[in-house]
């Protein structure tokens, strides 16, 4: 169906008069009510939590930890487990750009107008995921960074410095080079500063392969999915589709394996 | 061996961000499963 099929496609058209409500009073007697309830709430927001202004910055007294808006902490809490170029410029670039394209790869013609879940499950599971992990980063980074932005529980003494050195965090080419006994010789000279080891190769593969498989499997399992988008449209949804399940990822990989960078050049670190 | 749920809190850092990137999830799921099924009058029959 064409856009001007599905414009035509109206209410007015599909429904008996008696079956249909004026926006004057209806309509804009609810929103009157909005707005009156949503001004109400602020008021008492602001009457229970006044963000009263603080003295003077000054260079000798800086507050420890230094927090951004709350708005800002979920990107100030990924500085922990990314480069703050990747952290602070490339993912919010990314959710971004993201965000823009998402009515141009979206095929599916459902929801236009009405709520559904059921007709847009990808849709709605995708960016409530991508949503939720935005949210419980502002969380951890309101209630759970205290003194040198370590983490601290609630029932924790919030006066203590945790010590800094428990934890070790290690490239993930040292790991391959200790685990797998890889040479730290460079095997390819890339310019005077980078001379790529086997180990730093096999990084490469490993970050490339992750892109690489996820591309793979929908496109072998699902093909309905991937006739449905199109070649670009396709490798456009998945490849942001899987740089947003990769942010967790790589933060489990630096909790639970204590890995820094999973790919290091001299240019950027991943 | 040392404690697993002591400082740095790898683990419990680890369950915290999966239970409560889930829990996230969920809520915006569910809400939206309420919204489908509470405005379900509004949908303009099909064709």
């Amino acid at each position: 169906m064409n856009l001007s099929e599905q414009i035509k496609k109206t209410a007015a058209e599909t429904r008996s008069p008696e079956d249909t409500v004026l926006v004057w009073p209806n309509l804009v007697y609810i929103e009157l009510i909005c707005i009156l309830l949503g001004t109400a709430v602020l008021l008492f927001l602001s009457l229970i939590s006044p963000a009263p202004l603080e003295e003077l910055a000054s260079a000798d007294t800086t507050p420890n930890p230094t927090k951004a808006p709350w708005y800002f902490l979920g990107l100030q809490e990924l500085l922990v487990y990314f480069d703050p170029w990747l952290a602070g410029v490339v993912l919010p670039s990314m959710i971004i750009v993201g965000l823009i394209i998402i009515p141009y790869v979206d095929t599916n013609p459902n929801g236009k107008g009405y709520y559904t879940f059921s007709e847009r499950k990808f849709s709605v599971l995708g960016f409530s995921f991508g949503l939720g992990l935005w949210y419980i980063l502002i969380v951890i980074g309101v209630w759970s960074r205290g003194l040198d932005w370590s983490w601290y529980w609630p029932w924790s003494d919030w006066t203590i410095h945790m010590s800094v050195t428990a934890v070790k965090l290690i490239d993930l080419e040292l790991i391959l080079q200790e685990t797998f006994g890889l040479s730290d010789q460079p095997i390819l000279q890339l310019g005077q500063r980078y001379g790529m080891t086997i180990s730093n190769l096999v990084t490469w593969l490993l970050f490339l392969g992750y892109y690489a498989v996820g591309f793979t499997i929908p496109f072998l399992l699902l093909r309905k999915f991937y006739n449905k988008l199109g070649l670009i449209r396709y490798h456009l949804v998945m490849f942001f589709f899987l740089s947003m399940c990769g942010v967790p990822l790589k933060m489990f990989l630096r909790l639970i394996f204590n890995i820094k960078y999973v790919l290091v050049t001299p240019w950027f670190k991943i | 061996m040392d404690d697993i749920w002591g400082y740095p809190y790898r683990l419990g850092i680890t369950i915290f961000l999966v239970i409560g990137t889930a829990a996230c999830t969920l809520i915006f799921v569910v809400f939206a499963m309420w919204l489908e099924k509470s405005f379900k009058d509004d949908k303009i029959n099909k064709r």
